[in-house]
């Protein structure tokens, strides 16, 4: 009898009331409820790492200096090492976590993602913000779901998926018998793991992809900051994209969505302001006056203001 | 991430209104789904309504009730094997919020009947053979757990106001089997590990049920009515 088994049976020891029938019954919703639970505290975990790797991953795409970057993709790719060197490195960690992803594809595997959505849905979204304002900051677009899709089944097969087998989600039972196998099966048996598609839904998609204008309308006011007055512009014209797409959806897909557009709108009204400002003060102040006044964002307060609602939406 | 010539990098609006197509298709399957469901709550309610009266029925009349009922669960079976046939397959969890309410007023009324008929606590199987469910996510359309132990925690308040009713017809037997089934059940709970959440709060709630169950055995006993 294991400790589980001894702690039912000491249980039932103290509610002499209990009928056996009755014991064995909730024995067995014990059991059910407690794997349930434990499931969904690992995706809670995975979910987390991937929330904070992720965010990382914007902060570093958020150090690439915007000071010298042109807006065509042409002249993107010959400018200065300090911008590939950080690109690559956005690229490796976000493969770092495709490899979480695919854990949680392997905790779900025998589910209905569904089920266990709540759990990990923040760490999606959360990644896929740091994916497309990566592919943003890359290629001046957006990543579409597909693509999206498929970036994280490309990625996983080059990486060296180390899945160790606690991580692999494996319950007890499962593990102990998997021990048995020698070494060549159990590379096997990971490498099989890894083919498993993380289910990306629309709605993750959708939702990552609306926190992604928060990050433009961050970078927007960071590149005016430094003199750059052509990348704003590229910018809004991106966003009001955007802000029409998520218009056209029809409010009925998700509550969370909606509300994500009033935030969207709000950037966009920033993002204008900022262009606004570069076409209204460019005319009338010396260029290096206007980079001190664009500066002036940099202050105590406004940042204070900036944070402030950064922390509201998380 | 490397140049992917075989991937057609769609437009914002094109990858949008693919995301929309996919929901209105299924908005439909919900709107479907709405209908049924709400076919069976008006089904679960008529028979509700018509098991309230055990309140006001003799012992002896117990069972001309439970088959008068009988055609109400038919019914229900029927209503939920078109709900199972509205759904795309392995979708039971997208659409689940729909029926979760009705489920657990089901797994109530299943189990009332199965006490009333025979004084035993319907087990998750005998629940999901009243109505024609599985058990198991993997083999489709299945009774979850938590709505199961829900209506459990249901029949449990039920019983307890029958406790006092059986008393008020005269039957003073009644409550001792009561008392006797609800601290076993309430025996079951107190075996789970719950978290903070609705079937937690009701099973707090059972203690009240419990008490009130305990005054009437209390009372009977103390003025030797039962003898």
């Amino acid at each position: 009898m294991n400790c589980e088994e001894k702690s039912l049976k000491e249980a039932q020891g103290h509610t002499p009331e209990l009928k056996e029938d009755v014991f064995e019954l909730f024995s067995s919703f014990q059991k059910q409820l407690d794997a349930k639970y434990d499931k969904h505290e690992r995706l809670v975990k995975l979910s987390r790492d991937c929330t904070i790797q992720s965010k990382r991953i914007i902060f570093l795409l958020h150090r690439i200096p915007t000071s010298d970057l042109e807006e065509t993709d042409k002249e993107m790719s010959s400018c200065s090492n300090q911008f590939n060197d950080l690109i690559s490195e956005a690229d490796q960690k976000l493969q770092n976590v495709a490899v979480i992803l695919k854990k949680i594809a392997v905790e779900l595997q025998n589910d209905d993602p569904e089920r266990f959505h709540t759990a990990y849905t923040n760490g999606v979204q959360e990644f896929i913000e740091a994916l497309s304002f990566y592919v943003f900051q890359k290629e001046r677009r957006l990543i579409s779901l597909e693509e999206a899709k498929k970036w994280l089944e490309m990625n996983v097969h080059e990486t060296d998926g180390n899945i160790t087998k606690e991580e692999s989600g494996l319950d007890h039972e499962e593990r102990e018998t998997k021990l048995g196998l020698d070494q060549q099966e159990e590379k096997t048996e990971e490498l099989v793991l890894l083919t498993i598609p993380f289910p990306l839904s629309d709605i993750d998609y959708l939702l990552g992809v609306a926190d992604l204008t928060g990050e433009l309308m961050r970078l927007s006011i960071n590149a005016a900051g430094s003199g750059n007055w052509k990348l704003p512009y590229s910018i809004l014209e991106f966003m009001r994209e955007l802000y029409c797409c998520f218009l056209r959806l029809r409010p009925y897909i998700s509550k969370i969505v909606s509300r994500k557009v009033t935030t969207l709108r709000e950037s966009l009204f920033k993002i204008e302001n900022v262009c606004y400002r570069i076409k209204v003060r460019g005319s009338e102040v010396p260029q290096h006056m206007l980079v001190d006044e664009e500066n002036s964002k940099n202050s105590p307060s406004y940042i204070q203001e900036v944070t402030e609602n950064f922390d509201a939406e998380n | 991430m490397e140049a992917q010539p075989d991937v057609v990098r769609s437009k914002p609006a094109d990858v949008f209104s693919k995301i929309q197509k996919k929901f209105d298709q299924e908005q439909e399957t919900r709107e479907a789904i709405r209908a049924a469901v709400k076919e069976l709550e008006q089904t679960a309610r008529e028979l509700l309504t018509s098991l309230q009266g055990v309140h006001q029925c003799t012992k002896d009349r117990i069972p001309e009730l439970c088959t008068q009922v009988e055609p109400y669960f038919d019914k229900v079976k029927s209503h939920l094997s078109t709900i199972q046939s509205l759904l795309p397959p392995n979708t039971y969890y997208k659409y689940y919020d729909h029926w979760k309410f009705v489920m657990q007023r089901l797994c109530f009324l299943c189990s009332l009947q199965v006490y009333l008929k025979s004084g035993d606590l319907a087990t998750q199987h005998n629940v999901a053979d009243m109505l024609g469910v599985h058990l198991k996510p993997e083999d489709g359309f299945h009774l979850e757990v938590e709505d199961y132990l829900l209506g459990l925690l249901n029949l449990a308040s039920e019983l307890s106001r029958l406790a006092v009713n059986s008393v008020i017809l005269g039957n003073f037997k009644q409550p001792f089997e009561i008392s006797e089934f609800v601290s076993n059940l309430s025996g079951g709970f107190r075996l789970l590990n719950l978290k903070n959440d609705s079937l937690r709060k009701k099973f707090d709630a059972l203690k009240y049920d419990l008490k009130k169950i305990e005054e009437v055995v209390y009372d009977i006993s103390i003025r030797g009515l039962h003898s």
